[in-house]
């Protein structure tokens, strides 16, 4: 179970990239792919970016029009859901990233209950060429059947 | 019964080293009639020379460096053949390679595009990762979703559209999205038919983190035409791929 003050940091095994707010997310690995939009890509963000669980309640509730207690259990939930999948990993040594959480928002957002997408229909187009840095050890896996 | 024609187009950016052994496995080729076209992206090396040792049996054409997937278009604009196929300048045919895929094309008069599987390979100054490597499921036969691997109908670029020049890695995955996107009849063939030498340069290339930035840009472009469309599927299909066979 993760708690409010951990920092996590992407696995060795993810590209990933927020474009026009949407978090992109392949898994190197198995050739499952992942998105994240609106309130999912910001909390993406900033949990790549080393704020801790609690910063990014912050930085949502800062954002859109959450209450607190439903914002904290939507990042529990999905920083856990992003900890299975295996595109985060629990960093202790991490450092607090040097851009602050984001300030309070004059107009906040209409919020919707984040929902990690997942698609796993590119299993093998990635499985010849996989991108690796310093062509390190990213052992292909199976992804496992539902 | 006249047999078609397939161009056979090598993009080349200073590929001096190996691109006598890759356009070797073209003239080898059991099937033909074949043309043979060179496109050098801009290459500072030898590659010249190597091309110009073949005389007519190539078309040689020069652009500035603009990348592969413009280096690929511009061997399309000027392909004659009914088919298309590709190689890099680095890699290898197996001599069967264009056969067997046309065998497959007239069992399935209705099939678009036809790839094979595709046996990774280590130049040999790089033992220590051959070494390091040998049991990595990319060092495993795969299905060849990229361009050296694949046979298709010329006409299939004009629907699917070619490859985007504006990307300068990544360009092969985001073609074969827009394929499937658009429910291309496409197939895999069992056999291991090309060979894809891992040597420095590409590796280099490979490791590059912007590679894994241009994955998630084309990654997001297929979504994104995805949920725009009202005919492609949200989930796309890949063929199913059987157990490599030896060629």
């Amino acid at each position: 179970m993760l708690t409010p003050q951990q920092r996590l940091s992407a696995c060795e095994e993810v590209a990933a990239k927020v474009i026009d707010g949407e978090a992109i997310i392949i898994n190197l690995a198995n050739g499952i792919y992942y998105s994240l939009d609106k309130a999912g890509g910001m909390i993406w963000e900033m949990l790549e970016a080393g704020h801790c669980l609690a910063e990014a309640v912050e930085g949502i509730t800062s954002r859109y029009d959450v209450p607190r207690e439903q914002a904290q259990a939507d990042v529990d939930r999905l920083a856990t859901e992003l900890v299975q999948e295996n595109l985060l990993r629990i960093a202790a040594d991490r450092t607090p990233p040097r851009q602050p959480v984001v300030q309070e928002a004059q107009h906040k957002l209409p919020y919707e209950t984040p929902v990690l997408n997942i698609y796993r229909d590119m299993g093998d187009l990635l499985a010849l060429d996989p991108p690796t840095p310093g062509f390190q050890d990213i052992a292909w896996k199976e992804p496992k059947e539902e | 019964m006249t047999r078609s024609l397939i161009s056979c187009i090598v993009p080349v950016f200073n590929g001096e080293r190996y691109l006598s052994e890759a356009l070797e496995s073209i003239f080898h080729q059991s099937y033909q009639p074949l043309e043979v076209i060179i496109v050098d992206d801009g290459s500072t090396d030898g590659t010249v020379a190597v091309t110009t040792a073949y005389g007519e049996k190539v078309t040689y054409l020069r652009q500035d460096n603009a990348g592969p997937a413009a280096a690929r278009n511009l061997g399309l604009s000027v392909a004659h053949g009914e088919f298309v196929a590709f190689l890099d300048a680095d890699d290898l045919w197996h001599q069967e390679k264009l056969a067997r895929q046309m065998a497959r094309f007239q069992a399935r008069p209705e099939l678009e595009m036809c790839i094979t599987h595709v046996q990774n390979f280590w130049a040999p100054e790089l033992q220590t990762e051959a070494t390091r490597f040998h049991d990595r499921r990319f060092m495993q036969p795969q299905p060849g979703y990229t361009m050296q691997a694949l046979l298709a109908r010329r006409p299939l670029f004009d629907r699917i559209g070619k490859l985007n020049p504006a990307l300068r890695q990544a360009e092969d995955t985001d073609w074969f999205l827009r394929a499937t996107e658009q429910g291309t009849v496409m197939d895999v063939l069992p056999e291991v038919l090309v060979y894809r030498r891992l040597h420095q340069a590409n590796l280099t290339r490979s490791e590059a983190s912007a590679n894994r930035q241009w994955l998630a840009r084309v990654f997001k472009a297929s979504l994104d035409r995805r949920r725009g469309s009202e005919t492609a599927p949200t989930l796309l299909k890949l063929p199913p791929s059987t157990r490599p066979e030896k060629a």
